[in-house]
């Protein structure tokens, strides 16, 4: 047996619950008829049961939600990681109070919107029966009757005054498939969280500039560092190094010299050539490859210049002072200096 | 949370200070401070970490100088940590000191507005360091960006470099090994840093039973751990 | 009631035979809203009508609204790129405009709120053609309080870091920050606003599907959900927007406390008050009243509304708006006397700097707004009717609430205990993004008042329903009725 909608338009109160009432002796049942207004009626004004509405328990799981959320996030998260501030503990009162309020009515207000939502089964998809005159200020009686009453569900709306009606033949109400939209309203909000936890855990992540990380100034092991500027002081005198006592510079003996070739065969050779041009076994590997130490840069340096890159390092050359002892450097520097073309 | 090992105090004999200004200079150098132009500290925006103030005192004839020079105070109980939402102003429990957070900080300035001391400066620009001045930065501190607050770490720098020495040599840390770039270059030694956990330091020697001591703007609660050495008849008080 | 009365609709109702009465009852029509009904078409017409309708002025006006939003965008992004050095904030001045910006927005947009929540739960009939029109002001204006939050930030591409989520950076957002607590009020606030005027929309949005076509049909389809009025919906709705009402005061006093306490909490001078609570609470509702006064006669006077918005809400509002000039000023004096009193050197700097300093014309001008203008003017009733004089007094509280801010939050952290570390706060180039926040909640007002219809007729025929004569002796008194 097919079901068939008849509507009727009412102006006011008085006659539509007249109607409610004929159709009920009709036998149609109260959940078969549905009452639709621009304005709201209550269900007492027509005659009707009221409308067990729930939204109330909902609201208040809500606010449940949102008082543990607050819980966690103000107890919780600062236990992960704890961090001091300024004499206060780590879950101070106060503030706790405020935050707990806060997400807590939070909760309550979203979980009574999603409430609504979810009880009215809005948003409604597909056609429903309705007629735009409601909203102008009539009042609409919708019966959903079986084939056999219409005709009688049809003529108890002429009489008691409706002044238009149709009638939608076997209409099927839209059906409701809540786990449908459970899952849409699921997936609707799962692929969000799940983009956001890629971005939050950097698996997905925006370039954004992130000023701080290059650095203008120089570090220790960055290369190259630039001539001295014009006018700076020039390093002369005793070489001094922070922390050791001052090294005077060793006379260029022939023993010294001797001495300065050993060493530079054993510690340098590898890197800047066995003379120094910068093209030791090891050099191709560098970049910027080993300087040529016969060139004039080079020599035009003090003897504590060359001195402190072999006590300090310079660039990417390592830092030779556990290698070789104060005077056995100025050894290595005055065979350096033998090397100039 | 951790135990305290530390509590680094600086103490600031204002009757040796000159007003020469040769830390703020040296801050400068050592912490990458920028240099704002003439037209921008005319605005009000002066970036000296640590600064010294001038109060005039008195009438004309008798006018003085007072030499105050105020840097961040690491207080104790510091109000400008609970403000920052982003946890970029926080306190070290270890060894007692305000840290700032560069790459935290998104630039709120709330805890500026709760330093008392004002001396916490915020990067309205980018730093602009005219050549050469950029190849004497220090590598160990953080070039900042605009956008960002900054203030005096008592060159935490420094410390650390100390306390690695020290671990790696396998020794305690000494009195006087740690010296911030102010105190190293005060040519009258009116700036005193160390430990105040140390019985033995100079700190503790100053501070403990010093008639001269005083505080700056103690009433707020706030625990600075500078503490400034004045003696004669005034001095520039809380 | 006689018979007559139930049977027909609203629109219906037959004149008295007595005529006196009639007399009566006329004048009483046309004083009353809801004793006035009309058919319900025309209504929902007077209503629709305007948003299609753009006059020659209509455009003048948005496109000099969105030449001032997008030259605020602008200068916006040039701040991003060079820093907040082309601001005028400095040392100690770290708080300028932006901060005024946000209170004063986040005050006008209280009293939608009080409007369409608080005064529904004291079932104050007058509120009904008003709150849609209030509620869309709070919504316009905390978004752009929440937009003048990020402009004042230095980092404002790093702001994200305040959500609270999971994340590999170790950490949390700090909830021991008035910032936070900001950031959460905000956060509900605005939330319970869009959610309240989406509901109270609702019915609104089913009529205006029914009575368009095209894309305006298309979209007040999909947004009114397929609402058709049936009995669940009706009792679902009024449940839902008692809840929301009943949360939504807390929240609002809430959120503008704890936008106090961004100041309270600190320990600045003249800023560490303790009343700073109900204080701002109170501002707040006085700026915001008078914003939505001014609004009611702009949308009067462009949308023809005048059968909707008559002498009763002005006259309404306008005594709401004077017990509210006292109560702010109760808590100004507050504010003034006990620091006043206790006579600290900081304090009496600034008094000093308030009474007899630069700052003193701006203080004068604040009192005389806030003050003697609106206590003095508003007793009178003929000054009550009469809208234009209305809207300059509204304007001038205006810029008294937008003063009073102004002396809090940058004139105030001028001064504090070391005078080396004074300062004097000039506004630079804030003002042209100060001006584009302005232009911008106009302009998204002037934009949502073409598409969503800004008086609630199913409100307003709920009260005409409700609403009739009743006859005592010779007279006839307006009476309502409560379903319960």
């Amino acid at each position: 047996m097919a079901n068939h909608s008849v509507l009727g338009l009412f102006h006011e109160a008085t006659s539509t619950a007249d109607t409610i009432d004929r159709l009920r002796e009709l036998g149609v049942p109260d959940e078969a008829i549905t009452v639709m207004s621009g304005v709201p009626y209550t269900p007492e004004m027509l005659g009707r049961r009221p409308v067990y509405e729930r939204l109330l328990p909902i609201a208040l799981i809500g606010a449940l939600g949102g008082f543990l959320a607050a819980l966690f996030l103000t107890i919780v998260t600062p236990h992960l990681y704890p961090i001091e501030v300024g004499g206060q503990p780590l879950v101070p009162g106060p503030p706790t109070i405020i935050i707990v309020f806060e997400f807590t009515m939070l909760g309550a207000l979203l979980a009574t919107f999603g409430g609504l939502l979810a009880e009215t089964a809005f948003p409604v998809v597909g056609r429903q029966v309705y007629d735009q005159r409601i909203t102008e200020g009539h009042i609409g009686v919708l019966a959903v009757v079986d084939e056999t009453l219409v005709a009688r569900a049809e003529s108890v709306l002429k009489e008691t005054g409706a002044h238009h009606f149709k009638r939608v033949e076997a209409d099927q109400p839209p059906r409701r498939r809540p786990f449908l939209r459970l899952a849409f309203v699921g997936l609707f909000a799962l692929i969000p969280t799940v983009i956001g936890l890629l971005f939050a855990y950097s698996v997905l992540a925006i370039p954004l500039p992130n000023q701080m990380v290059h650095q203008p100034s120089i570090g220790y092991e960055q290369g190259p560092r630039l001539a001295a500027p014009a006018h700076a002081v020039p390093v002369q005198g005793p070489a001094l190094i922070d922390g050791q006592p001052a090294s005077e510079p060793v006379p260029a003996t022939a023993n010294s010299l001797q001495r300065g070739r050993v060493l530079f065969g054993i510690n340098c050779v590898l890197c800047h050539g066995q003379d120094g041009s910068g093209e030791g076994r090891l050099g191709g590997y560098f970049s910027p490859s080993p300087t040529n130490l016969t060139s004039a840069e080079v020599q035009a340096l003090s003897d504590q210049q060359i001195f402190l890159v072999i006590a300090q390092g310079w660039g990417i050359m390592p830092s030779l002072a556990e290698n070789l002892s104060p005077v056995e450097r100025w050894d290595v520097v005055n065979h350096v200096r033998s090397l100039r073309e | 949370m951790e135990q305290p090992e530390r509590k680094w105090t600086m103490v600031i004999d204002l009757d040796k200070c000159t007003g020469c200004a040769a830390c703020v200079v040296a801050c400068h150098a050592e912490n990458n401070v920028p240099i704002v132009t003439a037209r921008e500290v005319a605005r009000g925006r002066g970036q000296h970490w640590i600064r010294i103030e001038r109060y005039w005192v008195g009438e004309y004839p008798d006018v003085k100088a007072r030499f105050l020079p105020i840097l961040c105070q690491h207080c104790g109980n510091a109000p400008c940590e609970p403000v920052c939402p982003a946890y970029a102003s926080i306190h070290s429990q270890r060894e007692n000191l305000n840290v700032q957070v560069y790459n935290r900080c998104i630039g709120t300035r709330y805890c500026a507005n709760n330093c008392p001391y004002k001396v916490r400066f915020f990067n309205h620009f980018d730093p602009v360091f005219a050549e050469p001045l950029d190849q004497q930065l220090n590598p160990d501190v953080t070039v900042r960006s605009a956008g960002v607050m900054e203030k005096c770490t008592f060159c935490v720098q420094r410390i650390r470099r100390a306390e690695e020495k020290a671990l790696a040599e396998g020794r305690p840390l000494d009195d006087g090994e740690v010296v911030p770039a102010c105190v190293g270059t005060c040519p009258t030694s009116a700036l005193v840093f160390g430990d105040l956990y140390d019985p033995e330091s100079q700190v503790t020697r100053l501070v403990n039973h010093n008639a001269r001591k005083f505080r700056l703007l103690e009433h707020l609660g706030t625990e600075p751990a500078v503490y400034y050495l004045k003696g004669g008849s005034s001095h520039v008080s809380t | 009631m006689s018979a007559h009365e139930t049977e027909h609709p609203v629109w219906r109702r037959p004149l008295l035979e007595d005529e006196g009465l009639e007399e009566q009852a006329e004048r009483l029509r046309r004083r009353h809203l809801l004793l006035d009904p009309r058919f319900p078409w025309e209504m929902n017409d007077d209503v629709l009508r305007p948003m299609y309708r753009t006059r020659p002025t209509f455009w003048v006006i948005f496109v000099a609204l969105g030449g001032l939003v997008l030259m605020g965008a602008v200068t916006w992004g040039a701040q991003i790129y060079w820093g907040l050095g082309i601001t005028g904030l400095n040392r100690p001045i770290n708080w300028g405009l932006y901060l005024v910006n946000t209170v004063y927005f986040i005050g006008i947009g209280h009293a939608g709120t009080f409007i369409s929540a608080a005064l529904r739960v004291l079932k104050v009939e007058w509120r009904r053609p008003i709150s849609r029109a209030a509620e869309t002001l709070t919504l316009f204006g905390l978004s752009t309080a929440a937009l003048a939050i990020f402009i004042h930030l230095g980092r404002v591409w790093k702001a994200y870091w305040l959500l609270p989520y999971p994340n590999q950076r170790q950490l949390w957002p700090n909830w021991r920050s008035p910032l936070m607590w900001d950031f959460m009020a905000i956060l509900t606030y605005m939330t319970g606003s869009v959610l309240f005027i989406y509901l109270g929309l609702l019915p609104d949005l089913a009529m205006a599907r029914d009575h368009t076509r095209g894309w305006r049909h298309r979209l007040y389809a999909i947004l009114s959900l397929g609402w058709r009025g049936t009995e669940k919906e009706w009792a679902y709705h009024k449940t839902s927007l008692d809840i929301f009402s009943y949360i939504i005061i807390p929240v609002m006093f809430s959120v503008h406390t704890i936008v106090s306490w961004d100041f309270a909490m600190s320990i600045q001078p003249g800023w560490n008050s303790t009343i700073f609570g109900p204080y701002f609470i109170l501002g707040a509702l006085f700026s915001g009243v008078a914003a939505v006064i001014i609004v009611m006669a702009i949308i009067r006077k462009a949308m023809r509304l005048q059968y909707f918005l008559r002498d009763e809400h002005f006259n309404g509002m306008a005594k709401f708006l004077l017990i509210l000039s006292f109560a702010w000023a109760y808590f100004y004096f507050n504010d003034y006397i006990v620091p006043w009193y206790g006579g600290e050197p900081v304090m009496k700097v600034l008094f000093d700097l308030f009474h007899r300093g630069w700052a003193a014309p701006l203080w004068f001008l604040m009192l005389f707004s806030n003050l003697f203008l609106p206590g003095i003017a508003l007793w009178s009733r003929r000054v009550r009717s009469s809208i234009p004089v209305l809207v300059v007094i509204c304007i001038f509280v205006q810029i008294g609430m937008y003063l009073e801010r102004y002396l809090i939050i940058p004139v105030m952290s001028g001064r504090n205990e070391l005078p080396f570390d004074w300062g004097t706060y000039i506004p630079r180039l804030e003002t042209l993004i100060t001006l584009a926040s302005f232009a911008l909640v106009a302009f998204l007002y002037l934009l949502f008042s073409r598409v969503f219809p800004l008086i609630p007729v199913w409100e307003i025929l709920e009260g005409q329903i409700l609403q009739g004569l009743k006859r005592i002796g010779r007279a006839l008194i307006p009476s309502r009725a409560e379903p319960h």
